[in-house]
């Protein structure tokens, strides 16, 4: 029975409830003060005036833009290294010192190169989206069967047929996972991002930093949960796409 | 729905003095698997390769379909030299290779594509040759959804729908079940038979070879030499029970087992 | 005085033992001053907070028989806050905003008992900008260090003063670091901090003060001196002692200014010519202004950041000057 899914999670936030009614969790907000900051949130806004639902798509924004240059840049380039050892050994190390750097140490160099603006923050949900989405294409590519590649060669494909044809479908169902992961890692850096990317004033990241700087915490978990919904329906949005395009399988 | 004849009444194919060694990677010892292959395929002819598992005919039939290079010797088709892999010479391998992410249609249109076939004139060559394998209905289907025996089928009707010159079968049905196989070897004479392609089918089997070819051509162990060359000049269709069928299996697989003891 | 054997003989050695127990026990009577553990925390190479590195260095803190240690040195004050609501600092030096917030929302129980300083911050534009006053701000984006800061309060008054809303200026939450670069690349078009920024964003000439903060609001709270309201409770004589070496640590600086400077060029790492400029601007005072720290609550609380009925009593409970002499500096 599906409805025995809700259970879990409706237990715990009654017994959150329980534990702050009692007075045994300090400082914590409730579920039901949570609520209250959703809708002090979309109503009134913090600051005054600035709603959720613009921080909201701020935050959107910045992240679409960040991960679309991460898919434009990674795919090609994952799918290059998977495919020519030459350049897999030239790149590799260089993807493999500059992964482990979380992408919050970059806040610094990207208010010196990309400013205050949405480009800053983009460059760090860049960062987030990137490497997962690079490391999942070249093991895909990797783990394209040979036999397919031979096959087509005898069909008369030459490289670039192959790679296109061959290489990119073959390797789909791994890119496709390193998106997902890709998103999730990137929605996660938007707080950090956001500390530096405000110039607009709106951001979810940064409204949650506001909060926390006037000890707001019920608004701080309400920007959580917000942040954490946005983040659950992409990737179901990605697990249709990847249903879809993956019927084959 | 014919082959392309070969010109004139030579040889489809030819192997010449062919030779292949490795460099084994931990000793740099240099590997002889295959040591002076002299062979002609005739046109429309079905020969068969035997010999033991591991001997190099899987390496020999590669060769022969471009996928790797001899270290001595030339393979000719059609007395010109090959260069790579290329669609005149057909491979369909055990591991049937479709493209699972495209329906049975699309893998057969690939090739056609290539070639420079526009959309419906490859629908239309591709449904032809479904049509031959016996598949016709099964066009929007993935090939998640057959069986092996289909997904050979459609494997064969990709190669054939570029009209090779040659077709080089690496012991396409050693995936499936006796009785799939069983009916799959009638199917590949039956096919034969309608198109008289030309087919170089290698097998570790030599009941699958006794039925099949015209000639059956035995290999040695490593370094495999031709051994043994062996008319079979049954009519078709062939039964397994018939004596003479039995004695010629019988036959060679003494002569073959001589060979791996020597 | 007949002693009858078997009673106890209060010989010489007996009551020495019993004056030793007594001072073990009964530390402060008798006139001992007994070592007392403070764990204190402030900022990181905060100017304002000169007045404890003056009391470290120049022992005032060891002469009150204070063993200070270093609960913890934070980047900004609801980190230290923090650190109180986990109970793991007893005093510390933070800006009134986070002490106030936190303390509005029962979030940590402390006590304001001395003032590092007030004032020591500035309106700052871009060099490009041309402004005579802050009428020159409208349409334009502003960065505070921190939404409801006392920084946030005064960019409001400043506005009001010229005539504008606050709905005029683009204002915006930025760290004072990116400031300056923000500043330089004319991402904003002014900023309002608390010095050095100002200072060095003039030296850099990355832009120019256009109002010193106390010129809109004379006497305006910024660094305090508080401490865990249980830790005053059970050790009133300690904290006693800890304001009175940061009143003299204050006292010092005022009277040595050029020695100050040297000494806040060593404590936050600040170029002299920033830090002789920034000094300038600040107040070292050690009386805080209760009306000025009631000003910013019922701006808190008329944000809605807060939630006080009655800002007067609130502020009357949470500042405790009873161990600061007199009416000040």
């Amino acid at each position: 029975m599906r409805k025995w899914r809700y259970i879990s999670p409706l237990a715990a936030i009654g017994l959150w409830q329980l534990l702050c009614s009692a007075g045994a969790l300090k400082g914590t907000p409730s579920p039901v003060q949570v609520v209250q900051g959703l809708y002090e949130l979309t109503v009134t806004g913090l600051p005054p005036g600035y709603r959720l639902f613009g921080h909201l798509f701020a935050s959107l924004e910045r992240f679409l833009l960040g991960f679309a240059i991460a898919l434009a840049l990674a795919v090609p380039i994952g799918v290059l290294m998977g495919w020519s050892t030459i350049f897999d050994n030239f790149l590799d190390p260089l993807v493999e010192v500059v992964r482990p750097v979380p992408p919050l140490a970059w806040l610094p160099l990207a208010v010196l190169w990309f400013g205050i603006g949405t480009l800053s923050g983009s460059f760090i949900i860049f960062l987030g989206c990137f490497f997962p989405i690079v490391l999942n294409t070249v093991s895909g590519v990797k783990s394209v069967d040979a036999n397919m590649v031979e096959a087509a060669r005898t069909l008369g494909a030459r490289d670039r047929t192959i790679l296109a044809r061959v290489m990119v479908p073959g390797a789909l169902p791994s890119i496709i996972t390193g998106l997902r992961i890709g998103v999730g890692i990137g929605w996660m850096t938007l707080v950090a991002a956001e500390m530096i990317s405000v110039q607009s004033g709106y951001g979810l990241g940064y409204m949650i930093m506001l909060a926390r700087d006037v000890a707001r915490y019920n608004l701080v978990v309400a920007g959580m949960v917000v942040i954490g919904l946005v983040g659950f329906l992409m990737d179901r949005i990605i697990k249709a796409v990847e249903k879809r395009v993956l019927k084959w399988r | 729905m014919e082959m392309s004849a070969a010109g004139g009444n030579g040889p489809v194919l030819e192997l010449r003095s062919l030779g292949k060694s490795f460099r084994e990677k931990k000793t740099g010892r240099a590997l002889d698997v295959l040591e002076r292959i002299d062979l002609e395929i005739a046109p429309g002819h079905l020969t068969c390769l035997v010999g033991p598992s591991g001997c190099g005919k899987t390496t020999l039939l590669r060769i022969m379909g471009g996928l790797e290079e001899p270290s001595s010797g030339e393979v000719l088709l059609e007395s010109r030299p090959v260069e790579g892999p290329g669609p005149e010479r057909g491979v369909v391998f055990q591991e049937y290779a479709l493209f699972p992410w495209r329906t049975v249609l699309k893998n057969v249109t690939f090739g056609l594509r290539l070639k420079g076939f526009s959309l419906s004139d490859a629908r239309a060559r591709a449904e032809e040759y479904l049509a031959i394998v016996g598949l016709t209905g099964y066009e929007d289907l993935y090939p998640r959804e057959l069986s092996g025996g289909m997904k050979q089928r459609v494997a064969i009707a990709r190669t054939l729908a570029v009209e090779p010159k040659i077709l080089l079968m690496d012991e396409p049905f050693a995936s499936l079940d006796a009785q799939n196989r069983n009916g799959m070897q009638e199917f590949l004479v039956d096919l034969w038979q309608r198109t008289g392609a030309t087919i170089v089918f290698v097998t570790h089997s030599v009941d699958e070879a006794v039925f099949l070819g015209q000639e059956v051509i035995g290999l040695s162990g490593r370094p495999a030499r031709i051994v043994s060359r062996f008319e079979n000049l049954l009519p078709y269709p062939r039964l397994r029970t018939e004596t003479c069928f039995v004695e010629l299996r019988a036959r060679i697989l003494e002569y073959l087992a001589v060979e791996m003891m020597g | 005085m007949t002693h009858r054997v078997g009673a106890i003989k209060p010989g010489a050695a007996n009551l020495l033992a019993i004056a030793v127990a007594a001072a073990i026990i009964f530390p402060g009577c008798g006139g001992t001053k007994q070592t007392r553990v403070v764990r204190v925390g402030y900022l990181r190479n905060d100017l304002h907070q000169l007045a404890y590195y003056v009391a470290r260095e120049k022992g005032f803190f060891e002469e009150q028989g204070l063993d200070v240690r270093e609960g913890g040195v934070f980047n900004a004050g609801p980190e230290e806050m923090s650190a109180f609501s986990a109970g793991d600092l007893d005093m510390g030096y933070v800006g009134t905003a986070p002490a106030v917030t936190f303390s509005a929302q029962d979030m940590a129980d402390i006590k304001i008992v001395a003032q590092s300083n007030q004032e020591g911050s500035a309106i700052v534009v871009r060099n490009g900008l041309e402004a005579e006053d802050i009428s020159a701000l409208k349409g334009r984006t502003v960065a505070v260090p921190g939404y409801s800061t006392v920084q946030d309060l005064l960019l409001r008054m400043a506005l009001e003063k010229a005539g504008l809303k606050p709905e005029d200026v683009n204002i915006i939450t930025l760290k004072p670091p990116e400031m300056i670069t923000a500043l330089s690349s004319s991402q904003v078009d002014g900023f309002v901090a608390w010095e050095p920024y100002p200072s060095q964003a003039a030296e850099q000439k990355a832009g120019r003060v256009l109002v010193d903060s106390g010129r809109t609001w004379p006497h305006h709270p910024c660094c305090m001196l508080v401490v865990d309201s249980g830790f005053l409770k059970k050790n009133p004589d300690a904290v006693r002692r800890m304001v009175a070496a940061h009143v003299k640590a204050t006292g010092y600086i005022r009277a040595n200014r050029l020695e100050a400077a040297d000494m806040a060029h060593l404590f936050t790492g600040q170029d002299r010519p920033v830090v002789n400029r920034a000094m300038k601007n600040i107040d070292f005072t050690y009386m805080p202004d209760i009306k000025g720290i009631r000003r910013y609550v019922e701006f808190l609380a008329g944000n809605g950041v807060i939630k006080s009925e009655d800002p007067g009593s609130f502020t009357r409970e949470l500042v405790d000057v009873e161990f600061l002499p007199g009416e000040g500096p």
